[in-house]
This record gives C-alpha cells, sequence and structure tokens, in this order.
C-alpha cells in the first residue's frame, strides 16, 4: 500500500514540475502550447539514449552517468525550443497552440516509425536508475520520491525566483501589454523565447526524471492524453498563474487518474484491452463536470490568479 | 506524378470540405475546435456501424458502393449532427453562458476529443477498417486521366456540396445571418439576429461537411479510431492559412495542402525507392502541412485571406 | 409625451462604472443632441440603450415598456435602431446585403422599404452590389444610417454619424438626419462633438464624467458658458 502511494507521489511530483513550466509559458508568458508532451518526450528519450547500454536495435548506449542524460534531456530540449522559437513565437492564440500540436505529433511519428533511433513501438528498456543496485529494490521507490520531491523543489523555487525577478516583471508587463513594454525598450520577442527555452528545458527534464524512474521508454507513454492534456488539465484545475495551485492541481488530476485504475476490476473481459480508453473516458467526463461547475479551478487565490479565465464581461 | 496530382486533387477536395466547416466553426463560435476532427471520425464509424446492419443491397455500376452507402451516409450524417448539438447543449453552451475564454474552450474541445476517440476506440476497436473489400482499379477517362471510379463520384459529390453550401451562405436569409455574424457580431445582433440560432446552424453545417468528408474518406482510404485527429492538423493549417472564417480560404486552402501534402510525400518517397533508403514517407504528411503553415503566416499573419477581427 | 425615459441609470464595463445616475428623455418627433468631451460616456449610453451593455440601475422605458434586460435584438424589434460610431457596417457584405440585414426583422416589403430608404441616400443606389468594406468614409457613414433605418424605427440612436468626414459631407449627413425626423417622423438621439449637428436639434444635453451637467433648448444650450468652455476654442 505504501508503495502504491509512494509510486503515486512520484508521479505527481514528475507530473507538477510539467505542470510549472506550462504555469511560466502559459500563466506568466501568455503561450498557449498544446504540444508540451513533444519536450517532455525528447527529453526522456534523449536521457535513455545517452545513458543506456549499447543495443542492436537501435542508437544509443554510450552508457552516460544518469546525471549527463539529466543534462543532455535539458539541452537537447531546449536547443530544440529554441530553433522553434524563431517561426513558431510570430504566431499568437490558436495558431501557436496547433503548430505546437503539429510539432509534438510530428515528433511523436518520428519517434514511433524510426526505429534506428528509438527502437520503435518497442521502446527502450533495461533504462539506467540511479543507485539502483545499492538499494533493496523494495524501497528503491522511496529513494526516487526523494529525489523527485527535491527536483520538484528546486524548480518550484527557480520559477517562483524568476517571476519576481526583474526578469519576471518584464515578462507580466509583455503579458499585460506588449505594445507598451516594447516600446518603453525592452525586446519582448527575446524574453517570450528566453521564457519558452527555459520552461521546455524543465519539460525535458522532467521527462528525464521519468524513465529513470521507470527504467523503460516507448511512445505510448507520451500520448497527447498523458503528457499534453492532462498537464494542462492540471494547471486549469490548480488555477492558472498561480505556482503553488498548479502543483495541487497535479496531485489531484494524477489520484483521479490513478484512481480511474479501479476501473479496470468492473469491465468485462471482453472489452478489457480498452481499458486505456475507458480510464480516459472517465476521467475526460469528470473533469468536464467540474469545468462546469468549478470553471476558475479549486485554489484560486484573487490575487494572484490572472484572468486568462474570464473574458472580459460586456 | 499524374496520379499524385490525381490523388492529391481527391485527398484535397476532402480536406477542403472539412476546411470549409471548421473554418465557420472557428469563426462563428470563436475557439479552435479540437473535436472537430473525431466528429468526422464519427461520421466515417456511424456509417459502418449503418452498413452493418443493412442487407446487402449491391453496388453501383463499376462503384464500390450501392445504395446501401447512400443510406448509411444519410445517417451518418444525422447522427453526427446530432451528436455535436449533443455535445454544444450540454457542454459548450453552458462554457458559453459563463464567459470563458477562447483558450478554455479550446481545451475543453480538446477533452470532448479525447471522449469521442475513446469511445469509437471502445466500440469499434482500434484495428483499421474498410467498407468493402473489394478493391478498385483505376480506368482511363478522357483527356488522359486515370482515376477510380469511387474517385471520379467523390470528387463530384464534394463538388456539388461545396456548392450548396456556398449557396446557402450567399443566398439564404440563415446562411447571410451567419455572414454578419462572422462579420460583426454585436451589429449583426443589434439587426435582430439571433446568435444562438446561427451558432445551431454553424454546428449543422461543419457537421454535415465533416461527417460526409469522413464517410468519402473512409472510402476513398480506410477506417480507423485515430482518422479524424490525424486529419485536424491538415485541417487546421489549411483554415489558418485560408483565414479564419473565410469560406474560399478554406477552400484554396484544403486544395493546396492536399495537393502538395500528396505531391511532396510522394515524391519523396519515389526518391527514397529509387536510391533504396528504406523510409515510410507518407506518415509525415502533418509535418508538411505544418512547415506550410508557418511559412504563411510568417508572410501573412492573418492567412491568404483572412480579415482582422475587431 | 416622451417616447424615451431614463432614470438614473448607472452602469459601466466589469467593475468599472462610466456613467452616474444618468436622467433624460426624447419625446415624439424631436432631435436631442447629447454632446461632451470624449470619454463622459457618450457611445456607453448609447450601448446601454441599445441593449449591449446592461445597466447596473436604473430604469429605461421606450414607448411604454421597459427595456432593462431586454437584449439588443429584441430592442431593436421595439423600434430603437442603433448606429455604433466604428465598426457600424458589414465589410465584407454588399450594399444590398447589409440593408437586407437591416431589415432583418421586417419580414416583408424589404425591396420597398430599400427604395424608400436610398430616396434619402441615392448615392447608394448605384452601388448596390459593391462591396461595403470597399465604399469611402462618406459613403460609409450613409450605409451606416441607412441600414439603421431599414426598421422603420421610431427612435435612431446616432453615434457621432458626422465623425470624421469631410465638412461639406457633414453638412449633407446632417441635412439627410434633418429629414429623416421630419419626413419620416423618427426622433432622433444624437452623440456628436459637432456644433453644426446641436443647431439641428430641438434640445441639447451636456454629459461629463459620466454624468448629465446641464439640459436646455438648443438656443439657450449654445449659448450656455460650461457649453462655450468646452467648445469654443476648439
Amino acid at each position: 500500500m505504501i508503495n502504491y502511494l509512494s509510486s503515486y507521489l512520484v508521479m505527481s511530483c514528475i507530473y507538477a514540475i510539467m505542470a510549472l513550466a506550462l504555469n511560466l509559458q502559459w500563466g506568466y508568458t501568455g503561450l498557449m502550447n498544446f504540444g508540451i508532451g513533444a519536450f517532455y518526450m525528447v527529453g526522456a528519450y534523449t536521457s535513455a539514449i545517452l545513458t543506456g547500454a549499447p543495443s542492436a536495435e537501435h542508437v544509443g548506449g554510450f552508457g552516460l552517468p544518469v546525471i549527463a542524460g539529466i543534462i543532455g534531456a535539458a539541452l537537447v530540449s531546449g536547443i530544440i525550443a529554441y530553433l522553434l522559437s524563431f517561426p513558431a513565437l510570430k504566431l499568437r492564440g490558436g495558431p501557436f497552440a496547433i503548430a505546437l500540436l503539429a510539432i509534438q505529433e510530428t515528433l511523436y511519428l518520428v519517434i514511433k516509425n524510426e526505429s534506428w533511433l528509438t527502437n520503435g513501438v518497442w521502446g527502450i528498456r533495461g533504462i539506467t536508475r540511479p543507485f539502483f543496485n545499492l538499494l533493496n529494490p523494495r524501497h528503491y521507490v522511496f529513494f526516487y520520491l526523494i529525489i523527485a520531491a527535491g527536483a520538484l523543489a528546486i524548480t518550484f523555487f527557480a520559477i517562483e525566483k524568476a517571476v519576481n525577478s526583474p526578469w519576471g516583471r518584464v515578462l507580466k508587463g509583455i503579458r499585460e501589454d506588449e505594445t507598451l513594454t516594447s516600446m518603453s525598450g525592452k525586446n519582448c520577442f527575446l524574453y517570450r523565447m528566453q521564457s519558452f527555452v527555459f520552461s521546455s528545458m524543465v519539460m525535458g527534464i522532467a521527462g528525464a526524471l521519468y524513465v529513470h524512474y521507470t527504467g523503460f521508454v516507448s511512445p505510448q507513454v507520451f500520448s497527447p492524453l498523458m503528457s499534453t492534456f492532462l498537464v494542462w488539465l492540471m494547471v486549469m484545475v490548480g488555477g492558472t498563474g498561480n505556482n503553488r495551485g498548479v502543483i495541487l492541481g497535479a496531485f489531484l488530476v494524477w489520484a483521479i487518474w490513478v484512481g480511474s485504475d479501479f476501473l479496470t476490476d468492473f469491465v468485462p473481459a471482453s472489452i478489457a484491452t480498452q481499458i486505456g480508453f475507458i480510464r480516459m473516458f472517465f476521467v475526460g467526463s469528470i473533469l468536464g463536470v467540474t469545468i462546469l461547475t468549478k470553471p476558475q479551478g479549486l485554489l484560486t487565490q484573487k490575487l494572484l490568479t490572472i484572468e486568462l479565465f474570464r473574458e472580459e464581461s460586456r | 506524378m499524374a496520379d499524385l496530382l490525381i490523388s492529391g486533387i481527391i485527398y484535397g477536395s476532402i480536406i477542403t470540405l472539412g476546411a470549409i466547416g471548421l473554418t465557420l466553426m472557428s469563426d462563428i463560435l470563436n475557439f479552435f475546435n479540437f473535436a472537430y476532427g473525431d466528429f468526422f471520425t464519427l461520421g466515417a464509424f456511424s456509417a459502418l456501424a449503418v452498413l452493418g446492419f443493412l442487407p446487402d443491397m449491391g453496388t453501383f455500376a463499376g462503384l464500390s458502393f450501392g445504395w446501401g452507402m447512400v443510406i448509411a451516409a444519410v445517417t451518418s450524417i444525422c447522427v453526427t449532427v446530432s451528436v455535436m448539438l449533443f455535445f454544444d447543449f450540454i457542454f459548450f453552451k453552458r462554457l458559453r453562458n459563463i464567459g470563458v475564454t477562447s483558450l478554455f474552450m479550446s481545451l475543453a474541445s480538446l477533452g470532448v476529443s479525447f471522449i469521442i476517440r475513446a469511445a469509437v476506440n471502445i466500440i469499434w476497436g482500434p484495428k483499421v477498417r474498410y467498407y468493402t473489400p473489394a478493391i478498385q482499379i483505376s480506368r482511363d477517362l478522357p483527356l488522359g486521366i486515370r482515376m477510380k471510379p469511387d474517385e471520379l463520384v467523390i470528387l463530384i459529390c464534394a463538388l456539388i456540396l461545396v456548392v450548396a453550401v456556398f449557396y446557402f451562405l450567399k443566398k439564404t436569409k440563415t446562411g447571410k445571418a451567419m455572414r454578419a455574424v462572422s462579420d460583426n457580431k454585436v451589429l449583426a445582433q443589434a439587426t435582430g439576429v439571433e446568435t444562438d440560432r446561427v451558432i445551431m446552424w454553424t454546428w449543422i453545417v461543419s457537421g454535415v461537411l465533416a461527417a460526409v468528408a469522413g464517410v468519402f474518406y473512409g472510402i476513398q482510404v480506410q477506417l480507423s479510431p485515430t482518422m479524424g485527429w490525424n486529419f485536424l492538423i491538415p485541417l487546421f493549417v489549411a483554415v489558418i492559412m485560408g483565414g479564419v472564417g473565410s469560406f474560399w480560404g478554406a477552400l484554396i486552402g484544403g486544395m493546396t495542402i492536399g495537393i502538395s501534402e500528396e505531391l511532396i510525400t510522394g515524391l519523396i518517397q519515389n526518391t527514397f525507392n529509387a536510391v533504396d533508403i528504406q523510409a515510410n514517407i507518407s506518415v509525415y504528411k502533418p509535418a508538411v502541412a505544418f512547415v506550410f503553415v508557418i511559412v504563411i503566416l510568417l508572410i501573412k499573419p492573418y492567412g491568404l485571406l483572412g480579415k482582422r477581427k475587431g | 409625451m416622451s417616447i424615451l425615459t431614463i432614470d438614473s441609470v448607472t452602469a459601466g464595463y466589469g467593475a468599472q462604472d462610466v456613467l452616474f445616475e444618468v436622467s433624460f428623455h426624447i419625446d415624439y418627433g424631436e432631435i436631442v443632441a447629447l454632446i461632451g468631451p470624449n470619454g463622459a460616456g457618450k457611445s456607453t449610453l448609447l450601448k446601454v440603450l441599445a441593449g449591449i451593455i446592461r445597466p447596473r440601475s436604473g430604469t429605461i422605458v421606450f414607448k411604454g415598456t421597459s427595456l432593462v434586460g431586454s437584449s439588443p435584438q429584441s430592442i431593436t424589434g421595439t423600434g430603437m435602431s442603433w448606429v455604433p460610431q466604428e465598426e457600424n457596417i458589414f465589410s465584407s457584405m454588399t450594399v444590398q446585403e447589409n440593408l437586407e440585414m437591416g431589415a432583418y426583422l421586417l419580414g416583408r416589403d424589404v425591396k420597398e422599404r430599400i427604395d424608400e430608404v436610398c430616396a434619402i441616400f441615392p448615392q447608394l443606389r448605384d452601388r448596390m452590389g459593391q462591396l461595403a468594406g470597399s465604399l469611402s468614409g462618406g459613403q460609409r457613414q450613409m450605409l451606416a444610417v441607412a441600414r439603421g433605418l431599414m426598421i422603420h424605427p421610431d427612435l435612431l440612436l446616432l453615434d457621432e454619424p458626422t465623425a470624421g468626414l469631410a465638412p461639406n459631407l457633414v453638412q449633407m449627413m446632417l441635412e439627410k438626419i434633418k429629414q429623416i425626423a421630419v419626413n419620416m417622423g423618427n426622433s432622433v438621439f444624437l452623440v456628436t462633438q459637432t456644433l453644426d449637428a446641436v443647431r439641428l436639434s430641438d434640445r441639447g444635453y451636456l454629459i461629463s464624467a459620466g454624468r448629465i451637467k446641464y439640459e436646455d433648448k438648443t438656443d439657450s444650450f449654445l449659448v450656455n458658458s460650461e457649453v462655450r468652455d468646452l467648445y469654443f476654442g476648439g
């Protein structure tokens, strides 16, 4: 039971890191990114390839230490975000969301199809888990919980520091009135790009943390549902722009997802293979009801929540 | 090359149907409906279900389908439109009344898309399906064109449907009301247009287009639970390229995307085959669309025929 | 007999109130001008009347019926037609279609009404098939007002109908407005910054910072010192 709980907590921490990164992109920078899963996935695979053992089926096996994998994940995600900034950041709102969605879908296709790189749908196994050999396998999850929680804490403080710094204030100015801010001499594109690249790197790190926890990665994990939509829900449930809120949102939404696992017992065997979709259906419906009844998020702090939720009423 | 062009035109006309529906919806309902692709899927699968119930009614001369498909298609249209209106009623309408932002609506529609995709997966399973096992052969037509008879019918029907929608928008009172709302919502309200009715008609028109496009795609290619979701990206690109809300823009965008996706991926594939490189290029069609939209938007941020919304 | 009576209306956008306890009336067949500096709330007042903004408090009675809480559609249906200052036409539709939209609630005799309205604005008759967005500024204003007339309104709300027009067009538009009021028996409520438009009216109201500061018959209105301060010298 305790193991189950710890496992839930580890994943919640990883998702919370994703949620914080998304919050920085959307809540503080106004980037409606519907393709965040791309960076999570790229980070995961980068770290897997860098740290994994050599394999006949796919590239990689550099056998580097885990920390190198994590840094590599951050770098690759960051570089991709950097390159994308130039065309993508010229878009706004809906078109930006679609462009990022397209990027995610394209990268997803690459990873699924280019087996020489990623072993395609069979995934990569046997990824190094730090210090795994030194500990009792049954206690490993507690150890990793410390790592994950630590990473979450570092991310939280780093982001809080960033948004409350002069840099963060410029970002706020851009979000509230971009024309004015650029007229006062600030290069708005640069700030938005920095925010985009930084948060993408954080997402890459989250991906790396994931693979080093499970020891295994495959494309199915990074479906749009699990890697993008769920995180958006966490941010909306927690309250946009509210860093503490989105952490809570992450834990809450992940609890609902994990909780929906119980449905497996109630489902007739004939459709048991579709259990993933049944859970999707269930969670989607619950969240739909939540949206209809408490649309502002469960933890809105009036002062901190940015009014990105409700239109200016007429 | 010529057959790439032909299949590009067919594919393009299917995209155009969806793009017209999506452009109307995005414009009048003021958000990007990420579930639209799954309504396309729903249309295709509803027809499949109906076909399963009907007795074998034979096929039209030379085609892969007969009266059964006609009945199935009409039923599918009714089912798809009803489901869309249902979702509007229980969900999107309430969100509109609360006054949520466009992003929230888009996010909500993303959720709806998962629900529908899950339902389709649960009911029909993940495997690829076909309306009929029969395979069609291309025939020679005048002007040196080679086409399958199915393809010709799809092309003609798509054309008829596009003309019908055009007429509807241009000449009927409801169509004009829709255009007015798209042009200037506040002024339209001031002239007496009931926006709720216009919204309902928008769902209906785009629903018809989605269902028909889905059935056509099913006939032309295949059915799978993710067919619509995969279609979303070319659809959105066509809409954005042509300018949200622009009928002609959707037409031009749809045909351009369809033809270029086929041509570009086909040519790359042929080149790879010629030099013996193993690769399945056709899966990267969405990437072509994606590159297109980036380029277009950099030059013309509101799309080719888009208008700046007040 | 008043066609429109407003009493103590307070209204604004979101949390911000713009109008404070505004009261006034318009009688049948009158042309009434509303004058005031920028930001005084003139356009907001018209939007409240048109049903675009819901007042926080106060009453609005039009032809004996309360309008508070009514939708713009039903308000137009009762005979009050609103012509906004900006974005007052359907630029992607033709002149003819714009007029047809004006007659959306009419139901019948649309062609006859178009003829009647084009009698007042003959320049439109030659341009029926032209896209409204390609019209010149003056033609657009005419179309906007013509559109508002299509529904046989009893009260016409005009938001700065002469703004941005060349002086000769201003004169022409004012003449048309007089023509509309006199020949068609409409009451007109005119928001304006132009003194000439005030001269055209029967009565005037001065609004500043969301409150009605002064009201009088036109002759006395024009010699009032506050009005003169606002408009003479500028």
